[in-house]
């Protein structure tokens, strides 16, 4: 019995080793090849010996300094609306019953499920109208939309953890409920925020349909989109490319790795609790 | 601020609620709303004084349409084939995750990564990998001493799969977290009154492990198959749909009827048929959450 699990245990480790190694190779050979001399780009090798180079030429070739702003501007605007709007409706939907709600809560969930292209090319047309294409703020709007509904339900569950008793105590001592919500609330659910924020970031960080249709003047292109034209218009510079994906998907790892304990309830819409 | 204080708690509440379900409504209701209106007409962006109300020919059209079918079809089949490799191979690394215990955690942190980074990363990525004369993986089959290795994404036979490939890459590490965190959740008692009973390790897995798992499994199918039934990105930076359209799935069908045709009726109603979909998945995804509050939810 004991030799047996002793085999299941080795045999675990022998299938998770060889799983970290295809899961990560990918990333490992990107960030590899973004150090090779651009020389060396036609042979399979190590880069020896490793050089920055690609990293700066990619900036004399291509916009990719305004590609990082605009998907910058983008991210942290589009974020920063969510938040205040997300924090409200999260409150209301804690401490309030009303008769909507239910209703109100499963629509967020099934909004979600819609795909980009069918929401985008009609929001398209109305921006077009408007005069909201290839401008920051019709992005930032349209990743709005796409953030609340995942945000929302995170929120919601961190909200739902701070005790009614507080907030009673805070409305009894003479705070009205938007004071409430500002001195109560939103300090002791400083790590769900922090942590919807980092979701809503992500979501906007990351999207490339929407962008793609809403955007097409060449210095509005966010880092995806853009990304995605290098390879088109020039030829595919390889060396280039795969240095500006480093950076594109560097902070990404860097908040994935401050969101790991969240990330299954993230990824769910908090269906399943990690 | 006196004005809260005479208003109802539910009117309240909605107050809190509305900005939220406006800008909601703002964008997917009026989306969804000029989408389904604009299905029943013909409206040809290069022809607008042709507008005009057709009824369901649109959908007749499209559901008729050689190329609506081929999407539908590869569309079909990639999200059958990713979500069940993608699940079968999360169910594998899940349990032998479970069946450790040092290493555990760091070994849960290297996994998140490739599933965070943003499909066009992935598909440039793996584009670069594919690449006949550049890519590491035709040259390791040449090293093995095959001389003319598979053009993955340019042969009409292989592009799909292994655009499917790199979704199943990107994907599995989401279903070992999830159904980890469902197996965490059975309490080990079970499985030591199991083991007392003298009840072996697969029988065990059939008993106790895969009924207590089964909601986890619904919602992470549901979940994934909805997302890969829209798959997007991945399509569009890896082939274009590519070679002669072999590669082509809904969305990018969807994509092209709107900018390259410029046929707003016809993409609205490939759209809603694209919608009616997912949202009779999403309804079920619905019945099984609540059906199964308080092992799920």
């Amino acid at each position: 019995m004991k030799k047996n699990a002793r085999r299941w245990r080795f045999l675990s480790y022998t299938i998770i080793i060889a799983a970290l190694f295809v899961f990560l190779f990918p990333i490992v050979w990107l960030i590899l090849g973004s150090l090779k001399p651009p020389a060396d780009l036609l042979v399979v090798s190590l880069p020896n010996p490793p050089t920055l180079v690609n990293y700066f030429t990619v900036f004399e070739r291509f916009p990719v300094d305004r590609y990082l702003r605009n998907s910058l501007i983008v991210a942290f605007g589009s974020t920063a609306i969510t938040i205040v709007v997300v924090s409200l409706a999260a409150y209301g939907f804690v401490r309030h019953r009303f008769q909507a709600r239910g209703a109100l809560l499963i629509s967020t969930l099934l909004m979600r499920m819609l795909p980009a292209i069918a929401v985008g090319i009609p929001i398209f047309l109305l921006f077009s109208k408007l005069h909201l294409t290839n401008a920051y703020l019709g992005l930032i709007l349209a990743h709005v939309a796409l953030q609340l509904p995942l945000v929302i339900w995170i929120l919601l569950g961190f909200f739902e953890d701070i005790p009614a008793e507080l907030i009673d105590a805070g409305l009894v001592d003479g705070c009205n409920r938007l004071t409430v919500l500002q001195r109560v609330v939103l300090p002791l659910a400083a790590p769900g925020l922090a942590v919807a924020a980092v979701f809503a970031f992500l979501i906007s960080w990351n999207d490339f349909s929407l962008a793609f249709l809403l955007v097409s003047t060449p210095s509005r292109l966010t880092m995806p989109v853009g990304m995605s034209q290098m390879n088109l218009q020039y030829g595919v510079r390889w060396d280039n490319l795969s240095a500006a994906a480093v950076m594109y998907i560097l902070p990404t790892i860097m908040l994935a790795l401050f969101l790991q304990r969240y990330i299954v309830r993230g990824l769910t819409m908090g269906a399943v609790k990690g | 601020m006196r004005f809260f204080g005479r208003l109802s708690d539910a009117t309240v509440g909605l107050l809190f609620v509305a900005p939220a379900f406006l800008a909601l409504l703002a964008i997917f209701g009026y989306a969804l709303g000029y989408s389904a209106y604009m299905s029943f007409h013909f409206f040809d962006l290069a022809r607008p004084h042709a507008f005009r109300f057709v009824g369901l020919e649109n959908y007749i059209k499209i559901l008729g349409d050689a190329e609506f079918q081929r999407a539908l079809k590869n569309t079909v089949v990639y999200t059958v084939v990713a979500v069940s490799a993608e699940f079968a191979l999360g169910l594998i690394l899940a349990l032998a995750l479970a069946n450790i215990t040092r290493g555990r955690s760091w070994m849960r942190i290297l996994l998140i990564l490739p599933m965070m980074l943003a499909p066009i990363a992935m598909g440039l990525m793996w584009k670069f990998m594919y690449n006949n004369e550049l890519g590491v993986i035709n040259y390791v089959i040449r090293s093995l001493g095959i001389g003319s290795p598979p053009l993955w994404l340019t042969d009409p036979k292989l592009a799909l799969p292994s655009i499917i490939f790199v979704d199943i890459w990107a994907t599995t590490p989401w279903f070992i977290l999830l159904l980890l965190a469902g197996l965490l959740s059975i309490p080990t008692t079970y499985y030591e009154v199991a083991a007392i009973d003298g009840a072996g390790a697969l029988s065990a897995f059939r008993h106790i492990t895969l009924p207590l798992l089964r909601p986890v499994i619904l919602v992470a199918l549901l979940i994934r198959g909805m997302d890969a039934f829209r798959v997007f990105d991945l399509v569009y930076v890896m082939t274009k749909g590519g070679p002669a359209l072999r590669s082509d799935v809904l969305s990018y069908y969807n994509y092209r009827q709107a900018f390259i045709h410029r046929d707003i009726g016809d993409a609205s109603a490939t759209s809603w048929i694209m919608t009616l979909i997912l949202l009779a998945a999403g309804l079920f995804l619905l019945r099984i959450m609540r059906r199964e509050e308080g092992s799920v939810m």
